[in-house]
């Protein structure tokens, strides 16, 4: 079976991004492509010295943009999964195994991580935050998924042409799910786990408070009246 | 003639001075240059009879003249924030495009 491309988008993750890296390798994951968003410290320097495929956003566009940037790199490179990783340290390089598995065994096209799916301890606040993300998916979009925020997936690189992500910021979560639903996707949610630590809780993946929920929220209304 | 009148007749002549430096520029478009046009005259023009856009109104079956007038510039106001955003989303996208285009000229290839 071909290798899959580990694509990473990182944006200020001097703390984290090594270790991520080193994780993936040794789980035997060479094809990794860490974007590195524009970043003001080290992350580009550290994901370079790592012998990897790294690229680099002049000017910082958000995470949609930059997993979209290294989604383009890997078809590129004739890619035939691709899996989205995070760079924070929340994923755990081991479950990529299963992640890919519904793709290599032709029972799906994407393959969506749920952290609810696997019985583990989400902080009282984020599961609020993170079941009212599930409530608008499903009904602006019509897909009902136990996860909708999880930024562990994988794609068939069919499935990766057809969903070309635009929305530069957070809102390209819900834009994967929309393009699923309207090419028709064949996917299937996969239990992951997340590593809560405080620091992935205080960053709330930058970008992502709640009042920056709120503005996602009015972004994803917006969008479905045709603006 | 009262001195909000002579304010709102000089802004409007400054405000047509610039439709008119845009043109010589070539940054508006033909349907933009004759709506900013027509807009800075009608606002002189009611400037110098306050009574005529009365008559308009009740013919619109508003009451006061200066109802019409914040209504429309209400809408049009929306309009053109209305415009605005969908351009600025656009010229949002194109950046990307850019940004996205440079990081893959630029890669980093070990792997070659």
């Amino acid at each position: 079976m071909s290798e899959p491309y580990i694509v990473i988008a990182a944006y200020n993750e001097e703390k984290n991004i090594g270790n991520v890296i080193e994780n993936l390798k040794s789980e035997g994951y060479s094809k990794i492509i860490v974007v590195d968003d524009g970043s003001s410290d080290n992350t580009y320097s550290i994901a370079k010295s790592q012998n990897i495929f790294v690229l680099r956003h002049i000017i910082n566009r958000g995470q949609g943009a930059a997993l979209q940037t290294g989604m383009t790199y890997a078809l590129k490179h004739g890619a035939e999964y691709i899996v989205h990783f995070d760079a924070d340290g929340q994923h755990d390089a081991k479950e990529i195994k299963e992640i890919l598995l519904p793709l290599q065994l032709k029972r799906a096209q994407v393959a969506l991580g749920s952290r609810f799916l696997k019985k583990q301890k989400i902080p009282l606040k984020r599961k609020i935050l993170l079941k009212g993300g599930i409530i608008a998916v499903w009904v602006l979009n019509g897909i009902k998924l136990s996860d909708t925020h999880n930024g562990f997936r994988a794609f068939t690189k069919e499935a990766a042409k057809k969903i070309s992500i635009t929305s530069d910021k957070m809102e390209h979560a819900s834009e994967i799910l929309e393009k699923i639903k309207k090419h028709k996707i064949s996917y299937e949610e996969v239990p992951v786990t997340i590593k809560y630590t405080e620091e992935t809780l205080k960053n709330g993946r930058k970008g992502q408070g709640h009042f920056d929920s709120v503005k996602i929220l009015l972004k994803m209304i917006l969008k479905k009246v045709g603006v | 003639m009262e001195i909000v009148q002579i304010l709102i007749i000089v802004f409007s002549l400054f405000a047509l001075s610039r439709v008119f430096i845009n043109i010589k520029d070539r940054n508006l478009e033909k349907l933009e240059i004759i709506f900013w046009t027509l807009f800075w005259l009608a606002a002189i023009f009611v400037a110098i009879f306050p009574a005529s856009i009365t008559i308009i109104a009740e013919l619109l079956g508003v009451e006061r003249g200066v109802d019409l007038l914040i209504y429309g510039v209400i809408i049009l106001l929306s309009y053109m924030i209305f415009r605005l955003y969908a351009k600025l989303e656009n010229t949002e996208k194109r950046i990307t495009k850019i940004v996205r285009t440079i990081a893959i000229k630029n890669e980093n290839n070990i792997h070659k």
